[in-house]
C-alpha cells in the first residue's frame, strides 16, 4: 500500500509539464548525444550539466534519466549505419546491425535496436524497484564503517576492471587525492588550497566532469585526428513485424537480464554488458552461424542489454548512494549540487525523487519510441556532421556552460586543467571514469573512515568486526587480487606469445 | 518682478540640486531590489528569503530578486555584497554562517562590513538522543558524562559549523568529557540517532522534527532562550542548569554605506512581514521562530555570536 503510494507520488511529479517536458528533453538530447560517434551519455551529461543549475532537483534529475535512457538507444544508429558504435557500449551492435543494413535492411535493424532498447529500459525499470526499494530498507543497518567499505567496493571494482589493473588503481587513487583538496571535514583546515579562496571547497563537480568527461574527449577526437567518411543514407527496407519481434523475443530477454545484473556491479557498465548479452545471444542461438552475417538477433541482444544495464546501474546509487559508472557518477553529482545525497534516507526525506525516477525510466523508455520514430531522419544527418564543426560547437558550448554556473573564470580554468588531464589519460590508457569516481567517492571514503575510527577509539578492527563492512571489504580484496593475477596472467602468457 | 523672477530660479536651483539627494530615499525603492544570498537555489535558505520576499512585495511596492551566489565558502556572495553600490538595491540575506565563515577560513569579508538591517527569525536549536536511550534530561547526559569520561559520542557537523561549537561550550560548560564525531550534515546526525550508533547530538530542531513525531528521538533540552511553542515540554538548557543560550540568526543586512533612511524604510517593512498569511504558514510550517532584532540592536546580536565563534575556534583558526 505505501508502495502504491509513493509510485502516485512518483507519477504525480512526472506526469505534468514540467516532468514529461524533461524527460523528453532528456531523451531527445541523449539520443542526438548517442548517435554522434565519439559522444557518450556521459559525455553529453556532463555537456548538459550547468543548465540543470537553474532546474528544480526532480526536474533535472528526469532530464537526466532520459539522457541515460536515449544515450544507450542513440549509439545503435551510427552502429548500424557506418559500422562505428556511437557510444562504446553500442560496439556489439555493429556486429549484426552494419551487415544488415549493407544487406539493405537498414529500417529493419534500426527498428530492431529501438525496439529491443525500449524493450530492455522497461524490464530494467521494473527490476529496479525491486531491488533498490527493499536495499534501501535495511540501509540504516549500514554506519559509517559498511559506507566506508562500500565505497571502497566501488573503487575496487571499477579500478580493476581496466585493461591494466595498476593503471586503473593510479587512476582511481589520483581521484582520491583531487578529493583531498579544500576544508578537511575533520580538522577545518583548508588542504593543498594554496591561499586561493577559490579552492577553499576544493574543485566543484560541474566544471571537474566537464573537464574529464566532455573537454578530454573533444581533444582527444582533435589530438588523435578521428575523421569519418560522409556518406548519404536513406531508410529504403520495411521496419521489423510483429513475427521478427516474436523471433527475437528469447534474446532480449537473456540481454536485459545480464544488462540489469552487469548494471548493478559497479564498474562494469554498459559497455562490458553489452558484449556479454551479444556473446550469450550467441551460444543459445539454434542458428549461431547467422551471427556476424546480419542476424536480427545480434542487434536485439545487445541493444536490450545495454538500455537495461539503465536500471541496474541505478540501484546502488539510489539505494546505497554509491554510483558505479560514469554516467551514475554524473547523476549523483546532479543531485549533490541541488543539496540532495542520494542514499537510503533520500527513501524517507524526498521519497518524490526515487519514486518519481522509478516511474520516468519506464515513462522515458515509451517516449523513447515516439522520439525515434521522429528523430530518425535527423539523426542520420547529425552523423554525418563533420568533426571540425561538431567540435567547434561542444567546445562553445563546454566553455560557456561551464561559465554560468558562477560567472567566474576559475571554473573555465579548471575545465581546461581536467579536459587536459583527461587527454593524457586517455593517450596513456588511464581510465578516466575511475578517477571521476574516486574524485566523488573520495570524500565518503575519506569521512566514513575518520569517523569510524572517532567513534571506536582508534580501533582499527572496527572495519572487520563489522559483519556487513568486513564481507564487503574481503570482496574488494578479492577483486583487487583477481584483476592481479589476470593481469599477470595476460602478461605472461603475452610474454610467451 | 525681477525680484520674483530670481525666487522662482532660486527654489527651483535648490529643489533640483537637492532631489539628486532626497529622491533616492523619498522614493525608495523605486525599482526591484536584490537580496544575494550564498546557497544555491532551492537550498533551506533560499526558499526562505524568496517566500519572505514575497510578503515583503506587498508591503514595500517592488518585487524582490533572490540572487544566489554560490561558492568560495560564501565568500563569493559575501564579497559581491559588500562592494554592491550602496544604494539599498543590493542587499544581503544572512544566517549566522556569515558570522562563523569567515572566522574558519581567510576571507576578505567579514560580518563587521555590513551595516545591521534586522533579524527576523531564529532557528531553534536542540540536543537530542535516540528514543531507545537511557537519558531522559539533561542531567542524565552529564552524570554518565563524568562516569564514564570521553566514552560518549556526540554527532556533530563540520568543524567551524554552530552546531560543533555549541557542542563544545555545552561540554566546556557542565564538564563533560566526551567524543565529538563530525558528520557532513543534520541528516546524516538524524540517522545515526536513529540507528543508535551515536549518543546524543545538536541540531536544527525542523530537520528532525518529523522523527520526533515519529517516536524515533527524543528531545531532551533546546538551546533557545525560551521553551518552543511545538514543543512545550521540552526545557530550555537554561532550565536544564547550563547558562548557555545559542540561537541561530536569520536576517538581512546592507553595504555599509547605504543611507539610513533605506534601513528604516527596511526595518519597518520587515516588523509588518509576521501576519502575511501566505508566509506564517510556511515559517510555521518550517519551524522558524520569529525573533525581530531592528538594526540598533542587531549590531550587539552579532558581536555576541562573533565572540562565542570566535572563542570555540580558537584551536582551529
Amino acid at each position: 500500500m505505501e508502495f502504491l503510494q509513493n509510485i502516485a507520488l512518483g507519477s504525480s511529479v512526472v506526469f505534468t509539464f514540467k516532468g514529461l517536458a524533461s524527460i523528453i528533453a532528456g531523451v531527445v538530447a541523449g539520443t542526438i548525444g548517442g548517435a554522434i560517434p565519439g559522444i557518450n551519455a556521459t559525455m553529453t551529461m556532463a555537456i548538459l550539466l550547468p543548465f540543470t543549475w537553474g532546474m528544480d532537483p526532480t526536474a533535472a534529475i528526469l532530464m537526466y534519466v532520459g539522457i541515460y535512457c536515449g544515450g544507450q538507444y542513440g549509439g545503435s544508429i551510427p552502429s548500424v549505419l557506418i559500422g562505428t558504435p556511437g557510444t562504446p557500449s553500442s560496439a556489439a551492435t555493429v556486429m549484426d546491425g552494419y551487415p544488415l543494413h549493407l544487406q539493405g535492411k537498414t529500417g529493419l535493424a534500426l527498428g530492431m535496436s529501438l525496439y529491443a532498447s525500449v524493450f530492455g529500459g522497461i524490464v530494467s525499470s521494473v527490476a529496479l524497484m525491486i531491488f533498490a526499494i527493499p536495499l534501501a530498507k535495511v540501509a540504516l543497518a549500514f554506519g559509517p564503517p559498511e559506507y566506508f567499505a562500500l565505497a571502497l567496493l566501488g573503487l575496487t571494482l571499477v579500478a580493476s576492471l581496466s585493461t591494466d589493473v595498476f593503471k586503473g588503481l593510479i587512476a582511481a587513487a589520483l581521484g582520491l587525492l583531487l578529493a583531498t583538496i579544500g576544508l578537511d571535514p575533520f580538522a577545518g583546515i583548508v588542504r593543498f588550497g594554496f591561499g586561493s579562496e577559490h579552492l577553499i571547497e576544493g574543485f566543484e563537480i560541474i566544471p571537474f566532469y566537464m573537464g574529464i568527461f566532455a573537454l578530454s574527449q573533444v581533444l582527444y577526437i582533435i589530438f588523435k585526428k578521428i575523421r569519418r567518411e560522409v556518406v548519404e543514407y536513406r531508410i529504403t527496407s520495411k521496419y521489423p513485424s510483429t513475427l521478427d519481434f516474436i523471433r527475437c523475443l528469447p534474446s532480449m530477454l537473456m540481454g536485459s537480464a545480464i544488462g540489469m545484473f552487469v548494471g548493478a556491479m559497479p564498474g562494469a557498465g554498459a559497455s562490458i554488458a553489452c558484449w556479454l548479452g551479444y556473446n550469450e545471444a550467441k551460444r543459445w542461438s539454434r542458428h549461431p552461424e547467422e551471427f556476424g552475417k546480419g542476424a536480427l538477433e545480434g542487434v536485439a541482444a545487445p541493444e536490450a542489454t545495454n538500455n537495461a544495464v539503465t536500471g541496474g546501474a541505478m540501484v546502488p546509487l539510489l539505494s546505497l548512494g554509491i554510483p558505479g559508472s560514469g554516467s551514475t557518477a554524473v547523476m549523483l553529482g546532479v543531485l549533490i549540487i541541488h543539496g540532495l545525497r542520494p542514499g537510503p534516507m533520500l527513501f524517507v526525506t524526498n521519497p518524490e525523487i526515487p519514486y518519481s525516477i522509478f516511474v520516468s525510466l519506464f515513462v522515458s523508455n515509451v517516449i523513447m519510441i515516439f522520439v525515434a520514430l521522429m528523430l530518425i531522419k535527423l539523426l542520420i544527418k547529425v552523423v554525418n556532421i563533420p568533426e571540425t564543426i561538431m567540435n567547434a560547437c561542444i567546445l562553445a558550448i563546454i566553455f560557456v556552460g561551464a561559465y554560468s554556473v558562477n560567472n567566474s573564470m576559475f571554473d573555465i580554468f579548471t575545465v581546461l586543467l581536467f579536459g587536459v588531464l583527461g587527454l593524457i589519460m586517455k593517450i596513456y590508457d588511464y581510465p578516466i571514469t575511475a578517477t571521476a569516481l574516486g574524485f566523488v567517492l573520495g570524500y565518503l571514503v575519506e569521512t566514513n573512515f575518520r569517523r569510524s575510527l572517532t567513534l571506536s577509539k582508534g580501533d582499527w578492527s572496527v572495519f572487520m568486526t563489522n559483519p556487513i563492512s568486513m564481507v564487503i571489504i574481503i570482496l574488494s580484496i578479492l577483486s583487487v587480487a583477481y584483476a592481479v593475477y589476470c593481469n599477470h596472467f595476460r602478461r605472461k602468457r603475452g610474454a610467451a606469445e | 518682478m525681477k525680484k520674483r523672477h530670481l525666487l522662482v530660479l532660486l527654489v527651483l536651483a535648490v529643489s533640483l540640486a537637492c532631489a539628486g539627494a532626497l529622491s533616492a530615499a523619498e522614493n525608495y525603492p523605486a525599482k526591484p531590489v536584490v537580496l544575494v544570498y550564498h546557497s544555491q537555489a532551492g537550498s533551506g535558505g533560499d526558499i526562505f528569503l524568496r517566500n519572505m520576499g514575497k510578503a515583503i512585495e506587498k508591503i514595500i511596492g517592488q518585487p524582490i530578486i533572490v540572487e544566489n551566489r554560490t561558492g568560495g565558502g560564501g565568500s563569493n556572495a559575501w564579497m559581491y555584497s559588500k562592494n554592491a553600490k550602496p544604494d539599498g538595491y543590493t542587499l544581503l540575506g544572512i544566517s549566522s554562517s556569515v558570522i562563523a565563515g569567515p572566522l574558519q577560513t581567510k576571507m576578505a569579508v567579514s560580518y563587521a562590513d555590513f551595516k545591521p538591517v534586522a533579524q527576523v527569525f531564529f532557528d531553534p536549536t536542540v540536543i537530542f538522543v535516540p528514543a531507545k536511550s537511557p537519558f531522559k534530561t539533561f542531567d542524565d547526559v552529564i552524570k554518565d558524562a563524568r562516569a564514564n569520561p570521553g566514552k560518549q559520542n556526540w554527532g556533530a557537523g563540520n568543524p567551524g559549523s554552530a552546531e560543533t561549537m555549541c557542542i563544545e561550550k555545552v561540554a566546556q560548560m557542565a564538564d563533560m568529557k566526551i567524543t565529538v564525531v563530525p558528520f557532513e550534515g543534520g541528516a546524516d546526525v538524524m540517522v545515526e540517532i536513529i540507528a543508535g550508533r551515536i549518543d546524543a547530538a545538536i541540531g536544527e530542531y525542523a530537520e528532525i522534527a518529523s522523527q520526533v513525531e515519529a517516536g524515533n528521538i527524543r528531545i531532551i533540552a533546546c538551546l533557545n532562550t525560551e521553551r518552543m511553542e511545538e514543543a512545550p515540554d521540552v526545557p530550555t538548557l537554561k532550565e536544564s542548569g547550563v547558562d548557555f543560550v545559542f540561537e541561530k540568526i536569520r536576517g538581512i543586512v546592507a553595504p555599509k554605506d547605504v543611507p539610513d533612511s533605506v534601513v528604516k524604510v527596511w526595518t519597518d517593512s520587515l516588523a509588518k512581514i509576521y501576519d502575511d498569511p501566505e508566509f506564517k504558514k510556511y515559517y510555521r510550517e518550517n519551524m522558524l521562530v520569529p525573533r525581530f532584532v531592528p538594526a540598533e540592536k542587531m549590531q550587539k546580536v552579532m558581536d555576541d555570536q562573533h565572540a562565542f565563534f570566535k572563542e570555540m575556534g580558537k584551536g582551529l583558526y
